[in-house]
C-alpha cells in the first residue's frame, strides 16, 4: 500500500523570503504511518504535484487557514481521478466541517494514535469519515518525525546554507491569549516530550533550528532543563518568546539561542528593558507586532511605530489582527458581526478582514504598510537579517558558504 | 581607486556572482528591491569587498546602504585614493 502526503502552497506575502522551510506536520504525520506502508511526501512549495502518481491513498496536510482553499482544490483533482483523500493538520482541526466536505476522511487534531487506525481501516475497506481523540494522546509516545522523507539538499538550502529545521519539544499552553488558537488545538496543559527523544531528533537536524513550541515561556523549569540539554550540541536556534530573566538568558545563549520572537502589544519601557537584557546576553529579538486591536487608534499606531524604532529591535514583523477560527477574537468579532471577509486566502495576517473599532478597514490596511515601510526605512530588512547571520558566522567561526 | 573603478568592480561582481542582468545595474539602482539581493548576497558582497580591497567593513557603518551608489561612496570613503 502506498500513502502519498501533500503539503499545499498558500498565498505568500509580498517581500517574503524566496526560500521555504522544511515542513514538520507532514513528516510528523508520516512517522505515525504503520511499518509496511510505503510513504512519500510532496511539498508543493518546492516541487509540483504529480496528480497521476501511483498511490492508493492521498493525504493532504494543512497547517494554515490560508492553505485550505488550495488544499481543497488539490483534493478535488485527486478525487476526480478516483483517489481516496484524507486530510489532517492544524487547519483541519480549525475548519473541520469544511474539510470534511472536501475529503473522504479527516483526522482531527494530533495524528498520534489516529493515523495508524485510519490507515488500517483504509486497507480493510472500512475507513470512517472522521477520526478524533477523546483525550490528547500520550506525548511520550510521539514518534520522531520522518526527516528522511524530505530532500533537504535539493529543496531546503539557500545559496549554500542549510535552512533551519523545525523541531517540536512540547505541545499545549496553559495561557489563553485572545488571538491564539493553541489552547484549542493543543490544550491548556503544557505536555513535554521525553528529553532523550528530543535530543535524538535535534542531533539529526540542521545546525540551525526553529523550535516551534508555542510557548516555552510558560514553564521556567522546563526551559532550564531544555537549554542545559541543548548546550554543547552545536546548534543555533530561533524560538517563540522565552523568559527574560538573566540566569535563563545565559543558559539560552549557551544552548545556542540565536534570536527570539517577542510579541509587542503596547508602548512600555519594560519592552525596552527586555530587549536590552536579551542583547546583553547575545540574543537577538524579532518583535512580532499585532495591529488593529480594539484600543488601537490611528494616532496610537503611528506613535507605536515611532516607539518601536527606538527600542533596538533586530527585526520586526507587523501583522494585522486576524480572527482565526477557534480564537477568542473570532468569537468576539463574530458575535459583534464585524467580520466581513471569509475568504481564507486572505487570512494570512496581512489583510484586514474585520471592521476595526477605531478606524476604517482601509486605514488599518494603510497603517500596516506604513509600519513595514517606516520600520525598515533607514536600515533595510535585508541588512538587518545579514547582521543576524553574521552573528552566527562569528560565533561558529564559520566561513560564508560561498566565500 | 576612483569611484568609477569601484563601480565597475561591483558591477562585474553583481553580474558574475549574483547573475544580475547588466542593464539593470546603475548608480541609483536599489540593491534589495531592484537588483534582488538578499541577506546572504549582502554578506557575500561585504566578504568580496573585504577580500579584494583588503579592508575591514564595519557593519554598523553600512546599515543605511540602499543603492549601488551608497556602496561606492562607502568604499571610496574608507580606501585611500591610491589603493
Ligand atoms: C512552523 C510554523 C510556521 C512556519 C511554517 C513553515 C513550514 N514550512 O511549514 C512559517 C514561519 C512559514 C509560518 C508562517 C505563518 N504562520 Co505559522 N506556525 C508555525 C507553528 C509554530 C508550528 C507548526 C508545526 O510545525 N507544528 C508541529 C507539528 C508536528 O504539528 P501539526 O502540524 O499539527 O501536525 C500534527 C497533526 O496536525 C497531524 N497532521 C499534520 N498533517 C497531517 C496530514 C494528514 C493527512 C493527517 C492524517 C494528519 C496530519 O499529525 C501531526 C502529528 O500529530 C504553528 C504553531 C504551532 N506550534 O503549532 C504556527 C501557526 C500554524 N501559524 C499561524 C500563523 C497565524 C501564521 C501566519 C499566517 C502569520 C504569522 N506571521 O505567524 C504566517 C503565514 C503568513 C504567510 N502567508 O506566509 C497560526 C495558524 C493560524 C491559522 N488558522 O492559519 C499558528 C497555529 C500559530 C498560532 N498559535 O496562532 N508558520
Ligand atoms: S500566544 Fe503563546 S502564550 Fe498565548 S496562548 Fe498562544 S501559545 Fe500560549
Amino acid at each position: 500500500m502506498r500513502f502519498h502526503l501533500i503539503y499545499p502552497t498558500w498565498p505568500k506575502l509580498s517581500g517574503q523570503t524566496p526560500f521555504n522551510l522544511p515542513p514538520l506536520g507532514v513528516i510528523q504525520a508520516a512517522a505515525n504511518v504503520p511499518a509496511g506502508v510505503e510513504v512519500s511526501v510532496t511539498d508543493e512549495n518546492v516541487q509540483p504535484i504529480d496528480f497521476d502518481r501511483d498511490a492508493d491513498l492521498i493525504g493532504i496536510s494543512m497547517m494554515l487557514s490560508s492553505q485550505t482553499p488550495n488544499g481543497y482544490e488539490i483534493a478535488r483533482k485527486f478525487k476526480a481521478r478516483g483517489k481516496t483523500v484524507v486530510m489532517g493538520g492544524l487547519a483541519v482541526a480549525l475548519h473541520e466541517q469544511e474539510a470534511a466536505a472536501h475529503a473522504d476522511a479527516i483526522v482531527v487534531g494530533e495524528g498520534e494514535g489516529l493515523i495508524p487506525q485510519m490507515v488500517e481501516d483504509f486497507t480493510r475497506g472500512r475507513m470512517k469519515k472522521v477520526y478524533r481523540h477523546e483525550a490528547f494522546p500520550d506525548i511520550s509516545a510521539v514518534p520522531l518525525p520522518r526527516r528522511d522523507l524530505l530532500d533537504k539538499q535539493q529543496f531546503y538550502t539557500h545559496k549554500g546554507w542549510e535552512l533551519v529545521d523545525l523541531v517540536e519539544t512540547s505541545r499545549g499552553c496553559r495561557f489563553n491569549c485572545a488571538p491564539c488558537c493553541t489552547p484549542f488545538l493543543g490544550g491548556r496543559v503544557h505536555r513535554i516530550k521525553p528529553m532523550d527523544r528530543v535530543l535524538e531528533d535535534v542531533a539529526r537536524c540542521s545546525p540551525y533550528l526553529f523550535i516551534v513550541d508555542n510557548s516555552l515561556e510558560q514553564n521556567l523549569e522546563y526551559q532550564k532543563t531544555l537549554f542545559r540539554a541543548l548546550k554543547g550540541m552545536g546548534k543555533r536556534w530561533v524560538s517563540h518568546p522565552i523568559s527574560t530573566d538573566a540566569e535563563l538568558l545565559k543558559l539560552a545563549r549557551e544552548a545556542g539561542c540565536w534570536y527570539v520572537y517577542h510579541a509587542i502589544y503596547t508602548i512600555s519601557d519594560k519592552i525596552r528593558d527586555r530587549i536590552k537584557l536579551c542583547h546583553d546576553h547575545g540574543i537577538g529579538v524579532e518583535g512580532t507586532i499585532l495591529l488593529g486591536l480594539d484600543d488601537h487608534t490611528e494616532d496610537f499606531i503611528k506613535r507605536f511605530i515611532d516607539f518601536l524604532l527606538t527600542v533596538d529591535l533586530d527585526l520586526a514583523e507587523f501583522t494585522i489582527l486576524t480572527p482565526f477560527p477557534h480564537t477568542q477574537y473570532w468569537e468576539q468579532l463574530e458575535s459583534e458581526k464585524r467580520i466581513f471577509d471569509r475568504d481564507w486566502n486572505h487570512y494570512n495576517a496581512a489583510n484586514v478582514v474585520f471592521r476595526p473599532r477605531n478606524m476604517s478597514p482601509e486605514t488599518l490596511q494603510k497603517l500596516y504598510h506604513l509600519a513595514w515601510e517606516q520600520f525598515y526605512a533607514k536600515e533595510s530588512q535585508t541588512l538587518r537579517m545579514s547582521k543576524l547571520i553574521l552573528d552566527v558566522l562569528r560565533s561558529s567561526q564559520k566561513k560564508r558558504p560561498r566565500a | 581607486m576612483t569611484q568609477e573603478e569601484i563601480y565597475e568592480m561591483i558591477k562585474y561582481y553583481f553580474v558574475e556572482q549574483f547573475e544580475v542582468p547588466q542593464e539593470k545595474i546603475s548608480f541609483s539602482a536599489k540593491l534589495f528591491e531592484e537588483l534582488g539581493l538578499d541577506s546572504i548576497d549582502a554578506l557575500d558582497m561585504i566578504g568580496m569587498l573585504e577580500e579584494k580591497l583588503n579592508i575591514e567593513i564595519d557593519e554598523e557603518k553600512i546599515k543605511n546602504i540602499r543603492t549601488v551608489k551608497d556602496v561606492v561612496d562607502y568604499v571610496s570613503s574608507i580606501i585611500p585614493a591610491s589603493a
